[in-house]
C-alpha cells in the first residue's frame, strides 16, 4: 500500500514530464485531455498496483497494461519513466524529431510498452487474446490492466471484445475506463449516448465498480478488490485535469502550450 | 509433417486446400507445437476443423461472428512463443478486420497466420458479399506481412507447415472446393518467397498464382500442341515476391499474370512494379478480374466469363504469340 502523499507526488511528477513532452511537440500539440485524466490511474497502478521487473521487461509473470486509448500515450511515458523504463533523456526528446516515442505509443517490451495503440476499439481484443495465452500457460499470477476512453466505447468493436472476455472466463482482466465525458467533436452524451455504462457492462457479467478517477486511495482501494469474475472499473475523470484552463474543455483534446500556458500549468502544479 | 506421395497428394486433392489445412496440417501443428492456437469466426465446421475442436478444444477459440475480435484476439495470443491460426471467409478475414491485421499483426509483428478462405470466388453461388479478389492487394501493402496463395492442396499443406515456424505474420490464401486438381504429386521444394518453375518454355512467360494455376498447366498444354511453349511459373508467394525468378523474364516478349483476383493491387501489379523498376524489354499483359463486381455464379462459370479458365488463358496467350507473327 502506498500513501496519499507518495502517489500524488508521483501523479505530480508524470504532469510535469507530460507537460513538457507537450510544450516540446511545438505547435504540433499534444493529446493533453485525455492524457490528462488517466495520469492517477497510470500513476496508481504502475505506483501500487502492477507487477513488474524494469531489469526484466518480458519477464512472465509481470502485470500487463494494454493502453487502448493510445492518445493516453504522454502520460503513460511519463509513468514508464517515473518507473524506470523510460530515461528522462527519452523524454525530453519524446513527441519531435526522430524520437521513438510518438503521441500514441508503438508496441516495446523492453520499454514496458504492451501494445501499439491509438486506433480506437482494438486494445479488449488484444488483452483478451494475451489473457487466454497466459491461462494456457497456466500463468495465474499475472493480471492484464486494459485502458478504454469513453468515446472510445462508441466502437463496436470494444463490445465484441466485451462479450469475449466473459465468455472465455478471463477473470485476470481489469477494464479501465477512463469516463471523461468529452469525445472529440463534444460531450460523449452529445455525440453518441451509450447509455448507462454501468449496467451496459454489468449485463454482460462484469463486476463493475465506480471511483473517482483522481482519488489516488481511491483508485488504490478499488484496483485491489478481488473478484471471481473480469472487473470493470468505470473512472470518474475530468479531461485535461490539472490544467485550470484546459479543464473539461472539448478544444483540449489535442492543443498546443504556449510557453505563457506552459509556465501556467507548471504553476498550478506546484501549488496543487 | 507427412512425405509428399502420390497417395497423399491423392487423399488432399479430394479434401482440397481448405480441408488439408483445417481438417489435416493444422491437426499435425498443434500435435507438434504446444503453443500454437487456433482460431475461427464462427466458421469451425465449415471450415473442416472439426477434428481440431474435438482433439485440441483447449486450443482452439471461437470467437463468434466477430472478425475484428478474431484477429485482435490472436494477435494477443501470438505472443511469448505462441503462434496463433486465424480463419474465417477470406473476405471477412481481410476486409473486416483490415485494421486490426494492420495495427495489431502487421505493426506489431505479430507471430499470426491469418488463413482466409473462399479466396477468389470459390463459394460460387453465395456471391460477391461472399468472394474476395481483393485481398491480395490489401493484405501486400501491409509492412512485414507475407502473403501465399498455393497452387493446389499439397502447396497449401507444405505451405501452412512451413507459415507455423516462420516469424511474423503470414497472410495464406485458399480457394475452396473437393477433388481439386493435382499441380504437385511428388516431394517438392515448396518455400515461400521462391517461385516454382513448371515449364520452361521461351518467348511468353505465365506467371499464375493459386487455384488457376492448373487452369495454366492446362493451357500451356493446348498451345504446346500449337507448336507455342510458353515458360510457366506458379508465382505462390506474392510477397515477398520472387525477383531472381522474375529477373530472368525481363527480356521474354511478353509476360501474363493469372489471378482469380483483381488485376488491380494483385500478382499482375506485384510483377509490374518490380519491372518497372529494372531495365527491361518485356510486356505484360494481365488476366484476371478487371475493375468490376463480377456477375456470380459456380466457380467454373465465373471463371470462364473472366477468362481465368484453361480456354480462356489458352486463348488469350495465342492471341499474344500471334500478334508477334511467326518469330514468336
Amino acid at each position: 500500500m502506498k500513501s496519499r502523499n507518495e502517489l500524488e507526488l508521483m501523479a505530480k511528477d508524470m504532469r510535469r514530464d507530460a507537460y513538457k513532452m507537450a510544450y516540446n511537440s511545438g505547435t504540433k500539440g499534444a493529446h493533453l485531455g485525455g492524457g490528462m485524466s488517466v495520469v492517477e490511474i497510470l500513476a496508481v497502478l504502475y505506483g501500487a498496483i502492477m507487477k513488474y521487473d524494469v531489469s526484466n521487461p518480458s519477464w512472465e509473470e509481470r502485470d500487463r497494461l494494454i493502453m487502448s486509448k493510445g492518445h493516453g500515450g504522454i502520460s503513460l511515458y511519463a509513468a514508464l519513466k517515473n518507473v524506470g523504463y523510460l530515461s528522462q533523456e527519452e523524454i525530453d526528446g519524446a513527441l519531435h524529431g526522430d524520437s521513438d516515442y510518438y503521441e500514441h505509443p508503438r508496441k516495446n517490451i523492453d520499454k514496458g510498452i504492451e501494445f501499439s495503440g491509438g486506433s480506437l476499439g482494438q486494445g479488449l481484443s488484444f488483452a483478451a487474446g494475451m489473457a487466454l495465452g497466459l491461462s494456457k500457460r497456466s500463468n495465474d499470477k499475472s493480471r492484464v490492466y486494459v485502458i478504454l476512453g469513453d468515446g472510445e466505447c462508441d466502437e463496436g468493436s470494444v463490445w465484441e471484445a466485451a462479450a469475449s472476455v466473459i465468455h472465455f472466463g478471463l477473470k485476470q482482466i481489469t477494464v479501465i475506463i477512463d469516463l471523461n465525458g468529452l469525445q472529440y467533436d463534444g460531450s460523449t452524451e452529445h455525440i453518441m449516448r451509450l447509455g448507462n455504462m454501468r449496467s451496459r457492462w454489468e449485463s454482460i457479467g462484469y463486476d463493475v465498480f465506480e471511483v473517482d478517477g483522481h482519488d489516488v486511495l481511491a483508485l488504490q482501494d478499488v484496483f485491489r478488490k478481488e473478484s471471481e469474475k473480469p472487473q470493470v472499473v468505470i473512472a470518474h475523470t475530468v479531461k485535461g485535469k490539472g490544467m485550470s484552463f484546459a479543464e473539461n474543455r472539448v478544444e483540449w483534446h489535442t492543443a498546443y502550450l504556449t510557453e505563457e500556458l506552459y509556465r501556467q500549468a507548471l504553476k498550478e502544479l506546484e501549488i496543487c | 509433417m507427412q512425405e509428399i506421395t502420390k497417395k497423399n497428394s491423392r487423399v488432399w486433392s479430394r479434401l482440397g486446400q481448405r480441408g488439408t489445412v483445417c481438417g489435416v496440417a493444422l491437426l499435425e501443428i498443434l500435435e507438434s507445437m504446444e503453443n500454437a492456437y487456433v482460431l475461427t469466426a464462427d466458421l469451425g465446421h465449415t471450415s473442416g476443423l472439426d477434428r481440431v475442436m474435438q482433439k485440441f478444444p483447449q486450443r482452439f477459440i471461437n470467437v463468434g461472428i466477430s472478425e475484428q475480435n478474431l484477429v485482435g484476439t490472436a494477435a494477443g495470443l501470438a505472443l511469448d512463443g505462441g503462434v496463433a491460426f486465424a480463419t474465417t471467409f477470406a473476405t471477412f478475414l481481410t476486409m473486416r478486420s483490415y485494421e486490426q491485421i494492420r495495427h495489431n499483426a502487421g505493426y506489431q509483428e505479430a507471430n499470426v497466420k491469418l488463413i482466409g478462405t473462399s479466396a477468389g470466388f470459390a463459394i460460387g453461388m453465395f456471391g460477391n458479399t461472399h468472394y474476395s479478389y481483393e485481398d491480395i492487394a490489401l493484405m501486400r501493402v501491409i509492412p512485414n506481412m507475407v502473403v501465399v496463395s498455393p497452387a493446389d492442396a499439397t502447396e497449401a499443406y507444405l505451405a501452412i507447415h512451413q507459415a507455423a515456424v516462420y516469424q511474423g505474420p503470414v497472410y495464406i490464401r485458399l480457394s475452396d472446393g473437393l477433388n481439386t486438381a493435382i499441380v504437385h504429386s511428388e516431394s517438392y521444394a515448396f518455400e515461400i518467397g521462391k517461385a516454382e518453375l513448371l515449364n520452361q518454355g521461351k518467348d511468353i512467360a505465365i506467371i499464375a498464382v493459386g487455384g488457376v494455376v492448373h487452369e495454366a498447366i492446362n493451357a500451356v498444354e493446348k498451345l504446346q500442341a500449337l507448336g507455342i511453349n510458353p515458360t510457366l511459373i506458379n508465382m505462390h508467394t506474392i510477397k515477398p515476391l520472387d525477383e531472381a525468378m522474375l529477373y530472368e523474364l525481363r527480356d521474354y516478349r511478353a509476360l501474363i499474370t493469372v489471378e482469380e483476383h483483381s488485376i488491380i493491387g494483385g500478382l499482375g501489379s506485384a510483377v509490374a512494379e518490380y519491372m518497372m523498376g529494372i531495365s527491361h524489354t518485356t510486356q505484360l499483359f494481365r488476366i484476371g478480374i478487371q475493375d468490376k463486381f463480377v456477375h456470380p455464379g459456380e466457380q467454373g462459370y465465373v471463371k470462364s466469363s473472366n477468362g481465368l479458365d484453361a480456354e480462356g488463358i489458352y486463348a488469350y496467350v495465342k492471341r499474344v504469340a500471334e500478334s508477334f507473327g511467326s518469330d514468336a
